[in-house]
């Protein structure tokens, strides 16, 4: 989607990322919009509203690095010792 | 009494199975010196193997062969790895072997030696079946005792570097006989669980011994079939393992395995700063392209004015002007050409015609000639009627003349002196003979001669009377 003018639902999808809480996906929908940002056939009100799109997506980004706190699980070690 | 007869080739097949389905004898380590080695033309080794008291023989198929021969000498003291089985043929026992090496290693490495060649010709070690890992992993297994420091090392690399993922422990005993039936209950566990995306199996330094379970034969299989990749870190750097040759990483320590398996957030930080600079010098340039595209329409009104649209109009009148000239001339152009092409036409047309002429004036030129035949052909004949004409003529003024002439001649003849001197006059001379018509000419005494009709009179001069008048 770097080459082409994104349609509205294109936008709305990228916008919908800054909802989500996958890191990948969110860092994803970034890399899209700043590529996007940087074609040249987008237009005005077109690159407004992906501007503002990047940086919510930034925005979350950055909360979901702030707040990543390691997650630990153990599975039952029911051989253990055998 | 049950008696019951049987072939030899039965017992001899009896001997083989009994000797084949033995657990001890199918897994035989024997050590001794190698005597009668010979090579078949198929390139299996035949061998024998003694302490000096006993002595077993022994083979090496052609693919085992290739990797001992050079170990397999007469002479030489090994250690033979292989199964026990009866040759039927001779109810000979023998060993198959599959492995073999110089005595004093230790049975360790020589097993270690023995299942790396086995597992690297079934392919297990192949470069091109090494997966990558996931970029972002959410989820990461670890097979690993649960309380050492491994476990304790892998979280802290985590929490630092990537703290978005989740860990999942699977313990396992990582040493000891049961070690290798541990991990790999551990290692199925994370698999069953199904939600790691990498699995790292780890454990820390230890004695060769204590790392032993790490090159478990089924181990190394279950790690080549794993769905997720593997990484191996097992021991220190130095430290090999099976594990480290199947595995789709080796990390020379678990620290190391937990850092290549994540990306470093704090990149990230700094890409994210990078990616709104990014955006923010993008807007600036959209924006900019925005205000002079405006300003472009700003000027493009103030150049619609009505002196503009006049001096447009003029243009334009100027321009209609010129291309009307070029249609006329090219016009004109055309028209000339097409002159041109007609006069061409009428030029071949009239030497057309004039061929025409030249053939009706040759036409004309023969039948005048035939004419001017026939008119010399007359005129000839008339002129030979003129030289007729003209010969009678000149016949009639001859005939006439000769008549002329002979009245002429007569009468020249009446006048003749002879003919005065016939009449009877004579001419009278001096005496030099010169003619005397005057008395002048004479004197008296002169000699004078008269000549006469027949002849001459000499005398002299008396006297001379003139006449008178």
């Amino acid at each position: 989607m770097t080459d082409i003018v994104p349609t509205d639902e294109q936008l709305s999808a990228l916008e919908s990322l800054a909802e989500s809480s996958d890191f990948e996906s969110v860092h994803a929908g970034l890399t899209d919009v700043v590529r996007l940002l940087e074609t040249s056939g987008i237009g005005l009100n077109h690159s407004i509203r992906a501007y503002e799109i990047g940086r919510k997506l930034s925005n979350r980004c950055q909360e979901l690095l702030d707040a990543a706190e390691l997650r630990i699980t153990q599975l039952d070690p029911d051989d253990l010792g055998g | 009494m049950d008696v019951r007869v049987v072939t030899v080739s039965q017992v001899v097949e009896y001997l083989r199975i009994l000797t084949e389905s033995d657990s001890f004898l199918g897994r035989l380590w024997v050590e001794g010196e190698v005597s009668e080695v010979f090579v078949s033309r198929s390139a299996h080794l035949y061998f024998s193997l003694t302490d000096g008291n006993a002595k077993i023989k022994g083979v090496a198929y052609r693919n085992v062969a290739m990797r001992v021969q050079h170990v397999l000498t007469a002479g030489a003291s090994v250690t033979v790895s292989g199964r026990a089985t009866v040759y039927a043929p001779r109810a000979e026992f023998q060993i198959v072997a599959e492995f073999a090496d110089s005595s004093g290693v230790g049975i360790l490495a020589l097993e270690y030696q023995r299942l790396r060649a086995k597992l690297e010709a079934d392919g297990l070690f192949d470069p091109a079946r090494k997966r990558p890992l996931p970029e972002f992993p959410r989820v990461i297994g670890v097979v690993t005792s649960p309380g050492g420091a491994v476990i304790h090392d892998i979280q802290t690399v985590l929490r630092r570097r990537f703290p978005l993922v989740e860990l999942i422990v699977s313990p396992a005993q990582v040493q000891g006989a049961g070690a290798p039936d541990s991990i790999r209950r551990a290692f199925d566990h994370l698999l069953e669980d199904g939600r790691a995306e990498v699995i790292i199996i780890a454990r820390g330094g230890g004695s060769a011994e204590d790392l032993s379970a790490f090159n478990d034969e089924n181990l190394a299989r279950m790690a080549f079939a794993s769905p997720v990749p593997v990484v191996s870190a097992i021991g220190h750097e130095t430290d090999f393992s099976l594990l480290d040759d199947v595995a789709d990483l080796r990390a020379p320590t678990p620290t190391a395995a937990a850092e290549l398996c994540t990306p470093d957030i704090a990149e990230f930080s700094l890409q994210i700063i990078e990616f709104e600079e990014r955006m923010g010098r993008a807007i600036d340039m959209h924006l900019r392209r925005a205000q002079s595209a405006l300003n472009e329409e700003v000027q493009r009104l103030d150049r619609s004015t009505p002196d503009v649209a006049i001096a447009r109009c003029r243009t334009n009148i100027v321009e209609l002007d010129r291309r009307l000239n070029l249609v006329i001339t090219a016009r004109t152009i055309r028209a000339r050409s097409a002159l041109d092409l007609d006069q061409t036409r009428l030029h071949h047309l009239g030497l057309r015609r004039f061929d025409n002429l030249r053939t009706d004036l040759a036409a004309r030129r023969l039948v005048l000639g035939s004419l001017v035949l026939g008119r010399v052909a007359e005129a000839n004949l008339a002129c030979q009627n003129s030289h007729m004409r003209l010969d009678n003529a000149w016949s009639t003024v001859v005939a006439s003349r000769r008549q002329s002439l002979l009245f002429a001649t007569s009468r020249l003849r009446d006048l003749s002196p002879r003919s005065v001197l016939h009449r009877g006059y004579s001419v009278l001379l001096d005496g030099q003979g010169e003619l005397v018509a005057s008395i002048a000419q004479t004197r008296s005494g002169a000699a004078i001669q008269a000549i006469v009709e027949d002849g001459t009179i000499q005398g002299t001069v008396t006297s001379t009377v003139p006449i008178r008048r």
